[in-house]
């Protein structure tokens, strides 16, 4: 038998390069079908089962019923077009709807007495030259209330939404409104815009509790029936929101368990579908119709990039929708838990601050900033966030309030996006004080460095920083961590590093470290060395050395001689000497002769105090009351070196302290004192008149003029000054004779063109510039008579002008004049 | 001997255009599914609903038939109130009148009633007795609603009554419409 072979290799002619091909475009097909299908599944929410999550008292929830822009008119017609993609607005299609595929729409209309074509559709429809979009979008921006509740009650009472050839009659009484007996029901009530105007009108007297809008049902328990026939029965059911009540309002029925086991579909003869139709039409086309609980009510944001180190203070504020009260950590009554605002999946955020309480010893919640927040009102959670210490890229926080140890709140997206660049140390050193460069032993001096965070890290400083987050410091190096030689404990944290002090140095700002460093007690050259480290990390490459090398000398002394005298007498000036011996390493210099860089030595008063007899006229002081200069240009070490001090007692004080110090300008030694204490001897004042003493006439004949001349020996131990001759400085005044009885009495022979008189009526100069104890003071004056006749006595004695007034010692004059 | 037929298309290109589609349906997929927000940095913002979803797919076959028996009426016929009834003797129908709340709200006595008719011109009366009790009457207006109508009251200060077991009565009339129920309250 002959058989034919089909060869199937040639009757399919593909190349196996085409078959190859084939293949991709079969699994691609594959591929994107699948897609296709898991899309639609993701979609798709029917309702073949039971009607789940529906609960009389609470059908929906009043922020979503009132919700009013959750769509634009845009969207709202997007939305129209999606449930009817093809309106059969001429009738022309099978009426396989009502089971009547031989017919055609318009001839089924025919058949059951419905009008004939057009059936413009929902999304079509225009009335008064509005669209229906439009018509629901400002019924809804009227009354505030959801155009999705709008939409679902269009579909709920006339299955408009999905009607691909609604009836005139569906769009007269497109919301189901009544029209009452006694109205004007087509131009009041009928038509789309009227009865979405009545039911927004009612709903949004129903939510503002309208005194003047009686409802059959209240918040509470009402009995509400299943059926209108009242022997199918109802229950009592507590009504919890106005938008519920609303609803009931509207259809004053409950779905019996057969309604709702039915799906979208019918149930028993007690059957009522009202309400169930809408919880399922709004549950599948706009999601759930009891909102998360909560609405966003405003946040202080961080910003996109947070440096490392960066602290930043964010805020997020909630509006309490859960009809319950939230409560705080801290204050939480019994059986009751808290609120807090929660990373979502209790995802550690990079970004929390734990030390921050807040934070809650967590990474992932936020404390409440209440201590309890009533339904309605708003909640605020505070808490900072701090760039951590290495580069996050991009990180999105997502995050709602969480009943701590029951639920989590849904998400309403709340996220936040961060990102932290990887962190970059970079320094560099603008200035810093300069430390000289010979030091004495053992002594401290200030020294700073002011340097520029160039990086993007913020630095923290040792009084400035989170708990547990490191501060930025000196730290020693050659070796890293060696102890330093100019260690001082007074400001170094320990011998190998240096704090910062104050606000957190952010990129960008310069950190002032300041510090002092103490010279060893061995005289000798010295070098430390300084990076920067971030406390218990690595430390940073130092990119300019921070070197401090100075040679710490001995500047020793011991005291050859001083004659700095125990005792002067007020007035007295004396040039004190004071010679030290140079026992230490380092040659002193005086002022005016010092190498660069180095300070001269001086005599100092403890404290810079001002000593009251200082001849500070004198260079020697420096022109200062209280440092004395070196004689000399320099005094090498074995050297003696003097200090000439010039003094002038006072009149005033009676003890002086000297406490003069060896010092090296800049620097205070703590060495003992090298002068010591001045006592003025007090003052006893006693004189004589002597020879050579000229009494103008006793008799005088009126305007006449005569000399005189008093001759004063100066009994006391005091020094007299005449005016214009008193040391520069003196804490004392001029001896002038002064008239008396009293003291001050002008005196009626005074001659005002006589300057001996010192253009006073009262004083007279003396002559002698200055007049030790002992020696005579010359007074030379006129005494001219007055120009009323008479016996006068004028009585003086001598003052030191501004200071004592010498007692009166019986000197006075009288005269007759004629 | 098998001629290969002509190769229609140059296998680089068939490898090209597969992965160019496996691309675009990639992205269409990331786009769709994630809403273009995988990384999506949002500041919190208010969602436009409680959950910001709204379905734009077509209707599914149960929702349009939904909407088939509510056109037809066989679904809201069960939501609509019982029509009045004819009352013999009277030019009046009966209209069914149900007592859908009373509680007890402090100071208050809340009394609510269905009428299951849409009118706003009838009267609606109160009557509450008590063996030993003054009787307390009150009257209300009524107010239309979209399918029924209620009583324009009734909220009685329970200073006017004692504790104890209360007879409701309310009545309803209007020029077409008459009606009424009772109801024992318990006042506390």
């Amino acid at each position: 038998m002959n058989e034919t072979i089909i060869n199937t290799t040639t009757k399919h002619q593909h190349s196996s390069a085409a078959m190859g091909g084939s293949r991709y475009v079969l699994y691609l097909a594959l591929f994107l079908g699948t897609l296709f299908v898991m899309s639609s599944m993701v979609v798709d929410t029917t309702h073949a089962s039971p009607v789940v999550g529906f609960n009389a008292g609470h059908i929906i929830d009043d922020s979503v019923f009132t919700n009013n822009t959750s769509m634009n008119v845009s969207q709202i017609q997007t939305f129209l077009n999606s449930k009817v993609p093809s309106c059969d607005t001429n009738g022309t299609q099978p009426a396989s709807d009502f089971g009547r595929p031989d017919l055609t729409h318009a001839q089924y209309a025919a058949l059951v007495g419905w009008p004939a074509p057009p059936y413009p559709c929902l999304k079509d429809y225009t009335e008064n030259g509005l669209g229906s979009a439009q018509i629901i979008y400002n019924v809804a921006q009227k009354y505030q209330i959801n155009p999705q509740v709008l939409i679902v009650l269009l579909q709920k009472e006339q299955g408009l939404v999905t009607d691909s050839w609604p009836l005139p009659s569906q769009y007269r009484t497109a919301t189901g409104y009544g029209c009452p007996d006694t109205a004007a029901c087509d131009s009041q009530y009928f038509g789309l815009t009227n009865q979405l105007t009545w039911s927004g009108t009612m709903f949004h007297a129903i939510i503002v509790n309208n005194p003047n809008w009686y409802t059959p049902y209240i918040l509470g328990n009402n009995y509400i029936q299943y059926n209108p026939n009242t022997s199918c029965g109802g229950t009592t059911v507590n009504i919890v929101n106005r938008s519920t009540q609303a609803l009931y309002n509207y259809t004053p029925y409950q779905p019996n368990q057969s309604a709702l086991n039915a799906g979208y579909g019918i149930g028993d003869s007690c059957g009522a579908y009202g309400n169930r139709n809408f919880f399922l039409y709004f549950t599948d086309w706009f999601g759930s119709t009891i909102g998360p609980g909560y609405a966003f009510a405003g946040a202080t944001n961080p910003p996109s990039t947070l440096l490392p180190n960066q602290v930043y203070s964010v805020q997020v504020s909630l509006v309490n929708q859960s009809g319950v009260t939230w409560y705080s950590d801290g204050n939480v009554p019994n059986g009751e838990h808290p609120t807090r605002l929660g990373m979502l999946g209790y995802t550690d955020s990079p970004f929390a601050n734990t030390a921050d309480p807040a934070w809650l010893g967590t990474k992932n919640q936020i404390r409440m900033d209440q201590s309890s927040v009533a339904n309605g009102q708003i909640a605020t959670f505070t808490a900072t966030l701090r760039g951590p210490l290495q580069a996050v890229n991009n990180y999105a926080m997502s995050f709602a309030p969480v009943l701590d140890g029951v639920h989590f709140y849904a998400s309403i997206g709340m996220s936040w996006g961060v990102n932290t660049p990887s962190p970059n140390y970079s320094y560099s050193v603008v200035s810093q004080t300069p430390v000289p460069a010979t030091l004495p032993t053992d002594l401290a001096t200030s020294v700073s460095y002011q340097i520029k965070n160039t990086g993007n890290v913020v630095w923290y400083t040792e009084n400035n920083h989170p708990t547990g987050a490191a501060a930025m410091r000196l730290y020693t190096l050659n070796p890293s961590y060696s102890a330093s030689p100019f260690y001082d404990s007074a400001t170094w944290l320990a011998n190998n590093q240096i704090g910062l002090q104050g606000n957190p140095i952010n990129p960008g700002d310069t950190a002032n470290f300041q510090f002092s460093i103490r010279a060893p007690g061995t005289p000798g050259q010295q070098t430390t060395s300084f990076g920067l480290v971030l406390d218990g990390a690595t430390p940073l490459p130092p990119s300019v050395p921070l070197t401090i090398t100075s040679e710490s000398q001995a500047y020793l002394f011991s005291v050859t001689s001083t004659d700095i005298p125990s005792q002067m007498i007020p007035g007295q000036r004396y040039v004190a000497k004071i010679q030290l011996k140079n026992t230490g390493s380092a040659t002193w210099y005086s002022d005016g002769n010092t190498p660069v860089g180095v300070s001269p030595v001086r005599l100092m008063m403890s404290g810079y105090r001002n000593n009251p007899l200082a001849e500070s006229t004198d260079p020697a002081w420096l022109g200062t009351k209280n440092q004395v200069k070196l004689a000399g240009i320099s005094v090498a070490p074995g050297a003696i070196g003097e200090f000439d001090i010039p003094f002038v007692a006072s009149y005033d004080s009676s003890v002086s302290f000297t406490e003069l110090r060896f010092a090296l300008d800049g620097v205070y030694f703590s060495s003992p004192f090298v002068g010591k204490d001045i006592t003025i001897a007090p003052k006893n004042y006693s004189y004589t008149t002597v020879v050579g003493t000229i009494n103008p006439p006793g008799v005088m004949s009126r305007g006449q003029i005569a000399t005189g001349k008093l001759m004063i020996k100066n009994n006391s131990n005091t020094i007299w000054y005449a005016d214009g001759n008193t040391p520069g400085v003196f804490h004392g005044g001029a001896a002038r004779v002064l008239m008396y009885n009293p003291w001050y009495r002008q005196s009626r022979f005074a001659n005002p063109s006589d300057p001996n008189w010192l253009g006073t009526t009262n004083q007279i100069r003396m002559q002698t510039p200055s007049v030790n104890p002992g020696q005579v003071g010359e007074f030379d004056f006129t005494w001219k008579a007055p120009d009323t006749a008479g016996i006068y006595t004028e009585q003086f004695s001598l003052a030191i002008d501004g200071y004592d007034l010498i007692p009166y010692q019986g000197m006075s004059f009288t005269t007759t004049v004629q | 001997m098998i001629i290969n037929s002509k190769k229609r298309f140059s296998k680089k290109l068939i490898i090209a255009s597969s992965i160019a589609v496996l691309l675009v349906a990639g992205a269409l997929t990331y786009v769709y599914v994630f809403n273009g927000n995988l990384f999506g940095w949002k500041s919190p913002t208010n969602s436009p609903s409680g959950n910001g979803s709204v379905n734009y797919g077509p209707a599914t076959s149960e929702q349009q038939k939904s909407g088939s028996q509510i056109k037809s009426g066989s679904t809201n016929s069960s939501d609509t109130p019982p029509a009045p009834t004819p009352i013999t003797g009277s030019t009046k129908k009966n209209v069914q009148v149900t007592v859908t709340a009373a509680n007890q709200n402090g100071s208050t006595l809340q009394i609510r009633v269905l009428i299951s008719a849409v009118e706003n011109t009838g009267t609606c009366t109160l009557t509450l007795t008590r063996a030993g009790q003054p009787t307390v009457i009150k009257t209300a207006d009524t107010q239309a609603l979209a399918s029924t109508s209620t009583c324009k009251g009734f909220d009685v200060p329970t200073s006017e009554l004692s504790t104890g077991a209360w007879q409701a009565l309310i009545t309803y009339d209007s020029s077409t419409l008459t009606g009424s129920a009772t109801k024992t309250i318990t006042l506390q």
